[in-house]
């Protein structure tokens, strides 16, 4: 249901790129699916290859980490945005996005998500809505849905494996103590369609992964007296920093 | 005769005790406020209720008291320091820059009442007296908030090219999901490269909130061709910090009401009130100069700031009318009823 939007938003987006002259490709990671889904993805490799779209197999199913640091390697530009399923992205904001990305050299640049039901018809919250600040250490309020230096998340060793279903979180955590910078950027970048069984309605799991987050990053509660690269980043192509 | 010359050469004296660390716009309006009380020729102090000086005054505006008193932290011992205060004045008055339907309007007004302050001065762009009940009427005055001297030469310095005016609508505010669909609405059929910053709740100070404080929203909307909001609760008003921004920095304020046909009937801009629906016919730059120029005109037939509260100081004896008249040659009572009329 979701996936071929999904796919299709991000087809939109390669176009509105190539026709700035920026290449662009969307690559489809098929972590060892058993559904179908494979038979599907190259159907529609087919017949879009010219717009872009490249659909790489994973032999097993290896899990979330694997399959995005699989993206890293493979993905042929610089540049990257990782999309789930439940995604979709404003094709005319990209370039804005990637102007942000260039003009800060952060490692991420990300902007607002608009939350939507599957079958509502509008928005009803809006997700990675401010800037990195200490409460990240606290819990995540950004989401994976984000624009990606591919350089500079490789440098700091991608996704960590061991740290299922929080992959993304700890990530961002890694970055920030690590002295990369992640910037918010005040556009909408896209949707996120909320489904019953999204990761993100799963309160309990979440509350088990914010504590061993802040146990790995923030035992001792000492972060806010440290200087962060990234605190209260905000910028927009437009205006610079704000 | 002595005695009636030192009256009328004597320098009032104002205090205008502004919050401090928590909400920034109630800190701009005491900047405003003060302006506008020299402008008067009155003698201004402006500091917070911690630190306000042991001396008396002709008249105290606290800007407003909710907000003061949570500035000073205490609560029950900053409402016996504005009580102690009151008996230095001869006269106090607290002001609003709310809908006064709203439960925050009450406790101000439960605050007056318990400190003794006797006037809440409504600066606003539309008299909120009918919306009251009988009882809540006579401490209420409705001040219209029209520009200082220093905004109306901002604004005349303002006037430029907008070849750098590329963003086409902002929306900046505090996360509700009324706001969060009003967005979609505008991504979807508008245009999707709006600026939309909508942080959780949280106090708007100058510096640490996670909203963005003063320059940075003027900033933001010098590059604006729309500001667009609407209310985060359902009673009608009409903001009048958006409509001056919007007016100082050249952009043009729009305001998403549920229903244009629930509007009162002499409500200002009410072009500017739009319903979500027409927000994609109202937000086009062909007509974005022809909508801003009448937006400046209409603004500007308001009185200015300190004509506002020279009738209210009159009114309350602070000022004498031929005072209020000397003031800059303006006639500013005469001015008030004009536009009235």
């Amino acid at each position: 249901l979701l996936l071929p939007r999904s796919i299709a938003s991000a087809l939109r987006a390669v176009a509105v790129l190539r026709r700035q002259a920026v290449p662009g490709e969307v690559l489809v990671i098929d972590d060892g699916s058993r559904d179908g889904s494979l038979a599907l993805l190259r159907q529609l490799e087919t017949l879009y290859f010219d717009a872009g779209l490249r659909v790489l197999a994973l032999a097993r199913n290896s899990g979330l980490a694997a399959a995005r640091n699989h993206a890293l390697v493979q993905a042929r530009y610089r540049y990257i945005v990782y999309m789930d399923a439940d995604n979709e992205i404003i094709p005319d904001n990209l370039p804005l996005f990637l102007q942000a990305l260039r003009q800060t050299e952060a490692a991420a640049v990300y902007g607002n998500l608009l939350f939507r039901s599957v079958t509502s018809r509008c928005a009803f919250h809006v997700l990675s809505n401010e800037s990195v600040q200490y409460r990240l250490f606290e819990g995540n309020y950004v989401d994976a849905f984000a624009m990606c230096d591919r350089i500079q998340v490789l440098d700091a060793g991608g996704y960590d494996a061991s740290c299922a279903a929080h992959e993304d979180y700890e990530l961002w955590l890694h970055l920030v103590c690590s002295g990369r910078r992640i910037v918010f950027v005040p556009l909408v970048f896209g949707y996120y369609y909320m489904l019953p069984s999204s990761m993100i309605t799963d309160y309990e799991k979440n509350n088990q992964v914010n504590a061993r987050v802040q146990r790995i990053f923030n035992q001792v509660k000492a972060r806010k007296h440290l200087p962060l690269n990234t605190d209260r980043l905000r910028y927009h192509p437009m205006l610079g920093y704000l | 005769m002595q005695d009636r010359l030192a009256e009328t050469s004597r320098i009032r004296s104002a205090l205008v005790l502004i919050p401090g660390m928590v909400n920034y716009f109630y800190n701009l309006n005491g900047r405003r406020i003060a302006e506008a009380l020299r402008e008067l020729h009155f003698k201004v102090d402006i500091g917070q209720l911690a630190t306000c000086p042991e001396r008396e005054y002709d008249w105290c505006i606290l800007v407003n008291i909710t907000e003061v008193l949570a500035g000073f932290g205490d609560q029950a011992a900053g409402l016996e320091k504005i009580r102690a205060l009151r008996k230095r004045c001869r006269a106090m008055a607290s002001c609003s820059l709310d809908c006064v339907a709203t439960p925050w309007y009450h406790r101000l007004q439960e605050y007056c009442t318990q400190a003794g302050v006797e006037a809440i001065l409504d600066l606003g762009l539309y008299d909120q007296r009918a919306y009251l009940p009988e009882a809540s009427r006579a401490m209420y005055h409705f001040i219209p908030s029209g520009l200082t001297s220093s905004e109306v030469r901002e604004l005349e310095a303002a006037t430029g090219t907008d070849s750098e005016r590329n963003i086409p609508w902002a929306f900046i505010g505090h996360l509700t999901p009324e706001r969060a669909a009003i967005v979609d609405f505008l991504i979807q059929a508008v245009d999707p490269r709006g600026f939309v910053y909508l942080p959780g709740l949280a106090p708007y100070t100058e510096k640490g909130s996670p909203h963005l404080n003063q320059q940075q929203f003027e900033r933001v909307l010098r590059h604006t061709r729309y500001q667009v909001w609407c209310s985060h609760h359902s009673h009608f008003y009409m903001e009048p910090e958006r409509f001056r921004t919007s007016l100082l920095t050249g952009g043009v304020p729009v305001k998403v009401v549920e229903s244009r046909g629930k509007l009162p009937k002499s409500v200002p801009f009410s072009y500017l009130l739009v319903e979500e629906s027409q927000l994609h016919e109202r937000l086009q730059e062909r007509v974005f100069r022809q909508v801003r120029r009448r937006f400046q005109q209409d603004f500007l037939r308001l009185p200015r700031l300190h004509g506002s509260l020279a009738d209210f100081l009159v009114g309350t004896q602070v000022l004498r009318p031929d005072e209020v008249r000397t003031v800059r040659g303006t006639p500013w009572l005469a001015t008030l009823h004009q536009v009235a009329a």
